[in-house]
């Protein structure tokens, strides 16, 4: 069958061999455009006029597509109906997409440390938002002659409902903590309420520590992550990639963490390095790489 | 020639020797000869016994039962603990006799023996269970519960509660089947086991907690039946069986549990989630502890009470059974190298892994602790352990285990589970295939190092073959497989594969009787024509660009929010492709009102994904300027933008309130550029306000209308008439379509 008897209407089935059919389609009335390129579109055919003066029109086959749909999902039902499900199928643990934390999703930037600054590009590997978890590689470039290009593995600790603003670990106290981040201006809301409790028995003009008393600790159950425009996290280094089992590079150490802080919006990121034997404060300066296209993933 | 003792017996056993009462005797001697002395059964089976012992249970005279009976237990000690005579038995067709033995007119005396023999025989799952549910079988069985009928006999007493637990037993062992399961729930069973489990027999109680887990296992019409029911007192089956869950008796406490385990998978039980967290858990934890037959299955039912959720797999990693599965694995390894016995704890060691991999299936908190229990290497070696189950459970160990960056990169790679797992996608159980092509899934990520090496080594090959398996399970891993390792990939790697593989093929995916195959198949169109516009079109040129777009269009109108997804995705992606991969879109009505419809879905992520549609499509391009217009103006036309501006105002989740606000500055643009002429007219759109209106509604968003003014399109020739007009001929829309595809740089021809 040519491809033309899917495009132009079929006089023996209108009736009406001199009728056109006039449905207005998107490149203009008349006839619907011709696809006569391509061969292939024989079987499940190309487009056609939107009226249903002809059975090849979209109505129709919309129609048809429909039934078909109706009767494979009662098929489907059935089959489910007759057979009993496996109790041991994998649970699917869906890949967590909000904004440009996704896996695939890439950042581009600096790091500086005194007057040294080295090309970094972070690629987030997979993100699960229920566990407040991400994860993802650290390139750096010439931080030392042996690696010119340095791969890390990190794992994030979103802060939210499972992880506090407190690290208790990695040899970060409170002081540590509160000195990184209020470092990020988005921070400074939260501040007071993190590491002063929510009263608000501190002036905010003046220094807040000296004339506070005591301390509150944060009630974690309160903030939830998602429903901030701005994202903070602990990213942990782990390991080298590709091999894993490289253990310690001259002139290079991993052995520290990132406070980071990601906003939404601007999709950029900003970190502070800490351990305790490096110099403090090296900052991390990360922007989004613009992707229009989005392939997806999902464990099994 | 002199016989043997035996064979004198057997010899004595022929129906045509007259005196009774020396069949007896024969009989009672043979009883004393075989008890626990395997060989001697086997012996007796080659002395013919069985036929002997089968005329002697078909006889339909009553009278003398005595015979009768003694056979029924010879042959019932021939069943015990040994399959290959079950088989034997079962073989030489002892079963019917059998069955006919329960009629409730005969002694029960005898009608114990049989149920007893019967169970000891179902104990085989190999035995079919056919002649069951024939004929009058099952009915008769069923009544055999009833301890409390009117037709009891004085003195009788116990042998028919011994019955009725022989009964229970016998009906837990013939329930595996859906089919079964009804027919045995039809005979009116239920209230009979409900009778049965108030009894206050911790026996009996213990047979009728047996049976109603097999019929609510894995039933949830089943098990919302007889969560409903109410015992003698009124009370719910449920809060009683909690009570035994604390039985002194370990093998009680096992058989409450797993009731309780399959009523809650069910999710008939809701009330009870408190407790099967605090109480059920914590007892089915400590059973790991114990020996026999109660280690062995319990971590089986832990399995499958935690299977789907997080907290309990939580829970049971904070109360440290990981160690202990671990330490049961790697036990059993060194005994089996130590004695040489391997096959004896086969179940032990394949329900125990079960329970690992549901332990590590969701969190990998939990995950981090298997790695840490140092028990990879067993769990690795299981993979190649000669029974399948072992095999299919290591398997599923493994796949938990893979769904995590960092083990992939790691640990999985340092145990070497590469080698063995390319074995099992040969294997032939049909178990071991599932649960090895679903690992595979996850070892063809692209942050797995096994990736490259597994494709060296001919895996893409093995794809065609895995689909065309006949098996729904297989079928989906393998499309999912391939969707995983597409992701990310090279231009090279995707054509290498998709030419193995097959367009046909994607195609008969594409159009499977099964949605979740349906769903990875256009997910993996959507990673095909993922990011480069030679990949877009080797797509296009692959299915024909008819077909794909045909196939999207079908999909988009599925209520399925999944196929729903990826269909828009695979959109977005086409949309970032040359001006003929855009047009071809855009030529399309169907698609581009399934993706405004899809604007106002309930889900954000579908609301994200159908703006990006029109984002890309709308993407400002110095190149192809005046069709990005053409596109706009035709997007305008159809109502794209007011319904745009109205989420704009409406939608409140933040991430498609920002992707609104990326698609309407695109309009903004080209309304400065172009001016807001297009109200075309004859173009039909869904939208209720007029030109005027939206004309209106845009003013007031847009904050800068100096441009507002009307600037006709320097060539407005041909797109008016493209987009606008309703009178056009083919010849004009086709000029404009290749026209379209020549300013994009891209000749199809």
């Amino acid at each position: 069958m040519p491809a033309n008897n899917l495009i132009r209407p079929d006089p023996e089935h209108t009736g009406e061999p001199n009728r056109q059919c006039t449905c207005p389609s998107p490149l203009g009335g008349g006839s619907p455009h011709c696809d006569d390129l391509d061969t292939a579109t024989l079987q499940l055919d190309t487009d056609s006029p939107t009226c249903a003066l002809h059975p090849s029109s979209m109505a129709v086959r919309k129609q048809q597509a429909k039934q078909r749909q109706f009767e494979l999902l009662q098929r489907h039902q059935q089959q489910l109906l007759r057979r009993k499900p496996d109790p041991f199928e994998a649970v699917r643990v869906l890949p967590s997409k909000t904004f440009h934390l996704y896996t695939g999703s890439r950042f581009q930037g600096k790091q500086r440390s005194g007057s040294h600054s080295y090309d970094v590009v972070v690629d987030i590997k997979h993100v699960d938002l229920d566990d407040s978890f991400l994860c993802g590689y650290l390139h750096i470039k010439g931080l030392t002659e042996e690696y010119p290009e340095l791969t890390t593995y990190f794992e994030a600790e979103i802060i939210g409902p499972k992880h506090s603003f407190f690290t208790r670990k990695w040899d970060a106290d409170e002081l540590v903590d509160e000195e990184h981040w209020t470092l990020f201006r988005p921070f400074e809301c939260l501040s007071s309420s993190v590491f002063y409790g929510r009263d608000k028995h501190v002036d905010k003009g003046e220094g807040r520590a000296s004339k506070c008393t005591y301390r509150h600790h944060y009630d974690s159950q309160t903030y939830e992550h998602r429903s901030e425009d701005v994202v903070f996290m602990r990213w942990k280094e782990h390991f080298l990639v590709p091999d894993h089992q490289v253990q310690g590079i001259s002139g290079a150490s991993f052995a520290g963490f990132y406070y980071i802080c990601y906003s939404k919006v601007t999709g950029h990121i900003s970190g502070f390095y800490y351990h305790h034997s490096s110099e403090k404060f090296q900052q991390l300066l990360l922007a989004p790489v613009q992707e229009r296209s989005f392939g997806s993933v999902e464990y099994r | 020639m002199t016989l043997t003792p035996h064979e004198v017996a057997v010899s004595q056993l022929a129906t045509d020797q007259v005196v009774p009462l020396d069949r007896i005797k024969s009989l009672r001697f043979i009883k004393n000869n075989i008890i626990g002395n395997k060989t001697k059964k086997d012996l007796y089976i080659q002395l013919g016994i069985v036929s002997r012992l089968q005329d002697i249970i078909s006889v339909k005279d009553d009278k003398d039962s005595q015979l009768k009976i003694q056979a029924v237990i010879v042959l019932g000690s021939f069943a015990f603990g040994n399959e290959s005579n079950i088989l034997a038995l079962a073989n030489s067709g002892v079963v019917e006799p059998l069955l006919n033995c329960l009629n409730p007119s005969g002694d029960p005396k005898l009608i114990e023996a049989a149920a007893r023999t019967l169970n000891a025989i179902y104990a085989s799952p190999k035995v079919s269970r056919q002649q069951l549910f024939m004929g009058n079988h099952l009915h008769v069985l069923v009544q055999l519960l009833d301890t409390f009928s009117s037709k009891h006999r004085p003195g009788q007493e116990i042998v028919q509660v011994h019955t009725a637990e022989l009964v229970a037993s016998i009906l837990a062992r013939c329930c595996e089947t859906l089919e079964q399961q009804m027919q045995i729930a039809d005979s009116g069973a239920i209230p009979l086991l409900m009778r049965l489990l108030a009894s206050g027999i911790s026996k009996s109680q213990e047979a009728a907690l047996g049976a109603l887990a097999a019929l609510v296992k894995d039933n949830p019409e089943l098990a919302q039946v007889i969560a409903q029911m109410r015992l003698e007192k009124g009370e719910r089956p449920a809060p009683f069986i909690l009570r035994l869950v604390r039985d002194k008796s370990p093998t009680m406490r096992l058989a409450a549990a797993t009731c309780l385990t399959y009523l809650n998978r069910a999710g008939v039980i809701p009330e009870h989630d408190g407790d099967i967290m605090l109480i059920v858990l914590p007892i089915l934890v400590k059973m790991l502890q114990l020996t026999g037959a109660v280690q062995e299955t319990a971590p089986q039912v832990l399995a499958h009470l935690i299977w789907e959720s997080e907290n309990m797999q939580k829970a049971v990693c904070d109360m440290e059974a990981i160690p202990k599965l671990a330490s049961i694995i790697s036990q059993m390894d060194e005994e089996d190298n130590v004695y040489g016995i391997v096959g004896q704890k086969d179940k032990l060691k394949e329900n125990s892994l079960l329970a690992l991999a549901a332990i590590s299936q969701l969190k990998e908190d939990c995950r981090k602790q298997v790695i840490e229990a140092k028990v990879l290497s067993h769990i690795v070696s299981a993979m190649s352990h000669p029974a399948v189950g072992v095999r299919a459970a290591a398997c599923q160990c493994t796949r938990s285990l893979s769904r995590s960056v960092k083990n992939l990169r790691t640990s999985l790679v340092d145990a070497g589970i590469e080698n063995p797992l390319f074995q099992l996608l040969s294997d032939e159980d049909l178990g071991v295939l599932r649960s090895a092509t679903a690992t595979l899934c996850n070892i063809v990520l692209d942050v797995s190092p096994m990736k490259k090496t597994i494709m060296e080594r001919g895996i893409v090959a093995k794809f065609v073959r895995m689909i065309s398996y006949g098996d729904n399970v297989v079928r989906l891993n393998t499309v999912w497989a391939i969707k995983n390792l597409v992701f990310e990939a090279e231009s090279e790697v995707k054509e290498n594969v998709m030419r193995q593989f097959g367009y046909n093929n994607l195609v008969l995916l594409l159009n499977d009787s099964e949605p979740a195959v349906q769903e990875q198949a256009l997910n993996l169109v959507r990673n095909l024509a993922h990011k480069r516009e030679h990949d877009i079109e080797q797509v296009f040129r692959g299915l024909g660009n008819g077909q794909l777009l045909s196939i999207i269009e079908e999909k988009l109108s599925w209520d399925d929010p999944r196929l729903l997804e990826h269909a828009l995705y695979v959109l977005v992606n086409i949309a970032t492709g040359t001006e003929y991969h855009k047009q071809s879109i855009l030529k399309r009505q169907g698609i581009l009102r399934s993706v405004l419809r899809s604007m106002n879905h309930e889900s954000a992520a579908i609301r994200v994904a159908s703006i990006w549609v029109i984002i890309n499509l709308t993407w400002p391009d110095d190149k192809v300027s005046h069709s990005v217009h053409e596109c706009v103006a035709l997007l305008r036309s159809m109502g794209f933008e007011d319904r745009l501006l109205a989420l704009d105002t409406t939608d409140h989740d933040l991430d498609v309130n920002n992707r609104v606000k990326t698609a309407l500055q695109h309009f903004l643009m080209d309304q400065q550029q172009y001016g807001h002429n297009n109200n075309v007219s004859g173009v039909p759109s869904d939208q209720t306000g007029s030109g005027i209106g939206r004309h209106g509604h845009s003013s007031s968003r847009y904050p800068d209308p100096q441009q507002q003014q009307d600037i006709s399109p320097s060539s407005s020739s041909s797109s008016g008439d493209a987009f606008g007009g309703s009178a056009g001929s083919a010849m004009d829309t086709t000029h404009i379509v290749t026209g379209g595809s020549g300013a994009g740089g891209h000749d199809r021809r």
